[in-house]
Formats: C-alpha cells, structure tokens, sequence
C-alpha cells in the first residue's frame, strides 16, 4: 500500500530561526524532518540549500536529534559526542571541543561516563551535544524531548532555547506538545494529512509567559489549525 | 572471618568442596565399587604420577596444541564468513540451507570419511574439532551483525558516515558481545570434541589418554583425564573472560 506522507509541501525556512513543527500522528512531521535529514528520498519535488539543490552526493549541512537518545552503548559520552569525527581519528582539539560541549550542556567531568550510567535526560543532553559537535548549520530534531519527564522536559526546553540564542544555527523541532512549540519556536507549522496547514510566526520574546494575552492568542490559532480544541489525536495540551 | 567466608561463597567454590567431600566420604565408607569411582586419593596419585614421568604434560600439549589450531582456523573461517555473508546478503541467500544442513551432521559421524580422505594424521581431528566448532561462531557472530539495531545506523547515516564505516564503527562494535559469546561457546565445544578427534589413531593427547587408560581398565586414569579437560576448559574459558573485561569496558553478560 502507497501512502503519500506528504503532499504538495513549498517551504522556505529563514536562516537563524527556530521553526516548529506540530501536527496529529500521521500528518507527515517526521517524515518532512527525516527527507531533510536525509534518511528518506523525497519521492517528487527538491529540497536546495542556499541555492544549490540538495541530494545524497550533496546534503544538508544538519546534525540530528531523535526522540531516543541513540548513544553508541559502546562508546564513553566523550566519544559520543564526537561521533560524527570517528572515522576522521581524534585530536587534541577535538577533545578540548568535546569539554567545551559538555560544559554548555552541564555535563562536565561526565566525559568519561558511559551511555547506560546517565539518565534519560542526560542521554539526551549528549545526543545533543553529537548533533552540535560538528557544528551543523541546520539543527533537526524529532520529537527530542518526547520520551522524559515534565521537570526535565522544562529544564531542556530552556536549555535548547539559549543554544538557539547563542545563534548561527536554523533550528528545526518537530512536537506533540503544541505549549512546547510555542514557548521554543520562532514560527510554528501545522502539518495535516502532509499538507501545510498553517505557518504561524510567534513575535514574542525569551522567555515566554505562556499566561499572557499574545501567548494564548496564539495557541488557539494553532490550535484551531490543528482543528483539535480537546487536545485529541496525539497533540498534547499545552500544560 | 565474616569476610571469608563471605568471598567463599561469592567465588562458587561451595559445590565443588561438597562434591569432593561426598567422594571422599563415600570412598572411604565403601559406599561404591572403587572400581567404578577411584577415590580422590587414587585419582590424586595417578595425576601426581603421571606429572612425574611427563606423561600428563605431553598429553595436555597435544590437545591445547590442536585445540588451538583447531579452534583458531574454525574461529578465523566462521567470522569471515559472517561478515561475509553480512556485507553480501545475496551470498548469504545462498548459502544459508547449504550451512543449515551442515550445522545438523553430527562432527563424529564424519570420521568415517575423515580418515578415508585425509589419513590418520593430523589433519581430520583438526577438522574435527573445525566441525564442532564453527558453527557457534558463525551463528552468534552473524547474528550480531545482523541484530545491529537500525536505529544506531541511521545515527550514522545522519552524520554523513559511508557504507564501510557504518559497518566498521556502528555494526561491528555493537556486534562483539554476540561474536564473543560465539567464541566462548566455540572454545568450550572444541574441548567437547576433543575426545571424539583423538579417536582417529592418535598417540598423544588427553582424549587419547583417557581411551589407553579404558583399554587397561584404569579408571583412575579415565576419571584423572576426564577432571584435567574440565578444569583446563574452565580455566581457558575464565581467561577468555578475563581478556574480554580488561579491554571492554562495556560489562558481557557471562
């Protein structure tokens, strides 16, 4: 059976900004983010990067976070955060990057640790640090902080938004949680049946008060663009 | 003393001392035929006797001697081949039901042909010993190598890594507890089959040993032979382990 994950999708995404995906299970949020990450073929259409058209000879410049960690069990958080250089051998500069990374994302004196001693939100912290160590210009993440808990959730939401600020990086996320999109992104996109649905940019400053009047304002035209009002259908309410 | 006793019953040395103590106690009482089990003190003098006269270690090299090189060619063949089959999964296809009809023969009901085509040197107790134990290392480490999770490719994939070294730093890593759980299971049958290899006219060797000794209705000897394979095995084994966990850092489930 054929299904057309997505149809018909024409996006331009600014350099610099923090572009949020939502949309139901199914709506084709992932499968956009895995096309750009390279990981599945666009069936029809082209995807170009300043300018030039994007392929498996000639991809994205992106590094990626996934909804699990996926750390190299075999390999020490330090080695996990130059993953991407392995096959290049190491150097001294590299593990003075690795410290420096660690240190952003307050894992410091853990380079030694292994995957299975660090908790859920630690791991994920690292997968970060993997997607940022080969200084991307696209940050694609799937659902990244999905699978942890609401303190921890927080905790990163505000830790990925001052990465975001040191700037020089697109951020791309895709969400469940329509509140997480809208305290992160700098445009939220409604994904529905692979169709855009609508591109909403959210004018407010860092760090959001999701009780004032814009924030709200906002979130009901996501939500009514998701056109589900109950939170119904894998979308989570914003809490 | 709490310690102790403590590091004794941590180390598994508890059912082997019970054992040896029930042996002796019954050897002693007359609870059995000491021809049907020696006791330990007859077995003890055996194997202090035939360490004297360099007996027992003429044996003992002969067989780590082709269990060597019998274990080291099946071990080198049957991980080529996994990788092989691995990288190619055509080759693979085909030769699956041909290796699935091999890995039902029993090795011993080959020595027929064993002898027939290679002589009574050397060479078939080494393929004996290839027979038996090929096959654990193949599985497990083809196994492994496909059991690779996608989802630790893809991570590869992401960064821009090649065919070749996904396979080198992703597949191959994540598949070493399952190619060594193969070779240790390998080892252990190497020894198994000891004894069926040196069936075919052998002059040395532990399997043989014990095959002289029945002949001369020792069973001294035969029990002598039978407890030096099982504590040369455990002690190779436990080695094997040991080598494992020093350059691992990642703990293999024993």
């Amino acid at each position: 059976m054929e299904v057309d994950a997505l149809n018909g999708i024409d996006l331009e995404i600014k350099e610099g900004g923090f572009l949020v995906i939502v949309g139901r299970s199914g709506s084709g949020k992932t499968t956009l983010l895995r096309i750009l990450a390279g990981l599945e073929c666009e069936t029809a259409g082209e995807i170009t990067f300043k300018g030039r058209i994007c392929g498996p000879e000639s991809p994205l410049p992106v590094g990626m976070v996934f909804q699990e960690p996926r750390l190299m069990p075999w390999l020490s958080v330090e080695n996990n955060i130059l993953f991407p250089f392995l096959p290049g051998g190491r150097s001294k500069e590299m593990h003075q990057k690795a410290l420096d990374i660690l240190k952003m994302l307050g894992l410091e004196g853990y380079e030694n640790a292994m995957p299975h001693q660090l908790s859920g939100g630690m791991a994920q912290r690292v997968a970060l640090g993997r997607a940022l160590s080969c200084d991307p210009e696209i940050v694609l993440m799937d659902e990244p902080l999905g699978a942890l808990d609401y303190f921890t959730r927080r905790a990163l939401q505000r830790e990925l938004v001052r990465i975001y600020l040191q700037g020089g990086k697109t951020f791309l996320m895709v969400t469940h949680d329509v509140g997480e999109a809208l305290r992160m992104g700098t445009r939220v996109l409604v994904l529905k049946n692979g169709m855009i649905e609508a591109s909403i940019p959210i004018p407010l400053e860092y760090p959001r008060d999701r009780h004032c009047e814009t924030f709200q304002t906002l979130l009901d035209e996501v939500l009514t663009a998701l056109d589900d009002a109950e939170g119904q259908g894998g979308v989570k309410m914003p809490r | 003393m709490k310690i102790e006793k403590d590091s004794l019953t941590r180390s598994g040395l508890v059912v082997p001392a019970v054992l040896l103590l029930l042996w002796w106690a019954g050897s002693n009482a007359g609870w059995w035929n000491a021809f049907l089990l020696p006791s330990p003190e007859s077995v003890l003098d055996s194997f202090i006797l035939s360490i004297g006269d360099g007996e027992l270690q003429k044996h003992v090299w002969a067989s780590l001697d082709r269990i060597i090189r019998g274990f080291g060619l099946s071990a080198a063949m049957a991980l080529s081949f996994a990788l092989l089959c691995s990288w190619f999964p055509r080759v693979l296809v085909q030769l699956d039901p041909t290796l699935e009809f091999f890995r039902h023969i029993p090795p011993m009901s080959t020595i027929p042909l064993l002898i027939l085509w290679f002589g009574i040197g050397e060479a078939p107790k080494i393929i004996l010993i290839i027979l038996a134990t090929f096959f654990p290392v193949y599985m497990n480490a083809l196994q492994g190598i496909r059991g690779c999770d996608p989802k630790l490719t893809e991570v590869a994939a992401v960064f821009g890594y090649s065919r070749w070294y996904r396979f080198r730093y992703v597949v191959l890593p994540s598949a070493i507890p399952s190619i060594l759980t193969g070779l240790r299971l390998g080892l252990g049958y190497s020894w198994r089959s000891l004894v069926a290899a040196e069936l075919v006219a052998a002059s040395s060797g532990l399997g043989y040993m014990i095959l002289d000794a029945e002949q001369l209705s020792r069973s001294d000897v035969v029990l002598m032979g039978i407890l030096v394979i099982g504590a040369l095995g455990a002690f190779l084994d436990y080695g094997f382990l040991w080598c494992i966990r020093r350059y691992l850092k990642r703990g293999i489930e024993a």
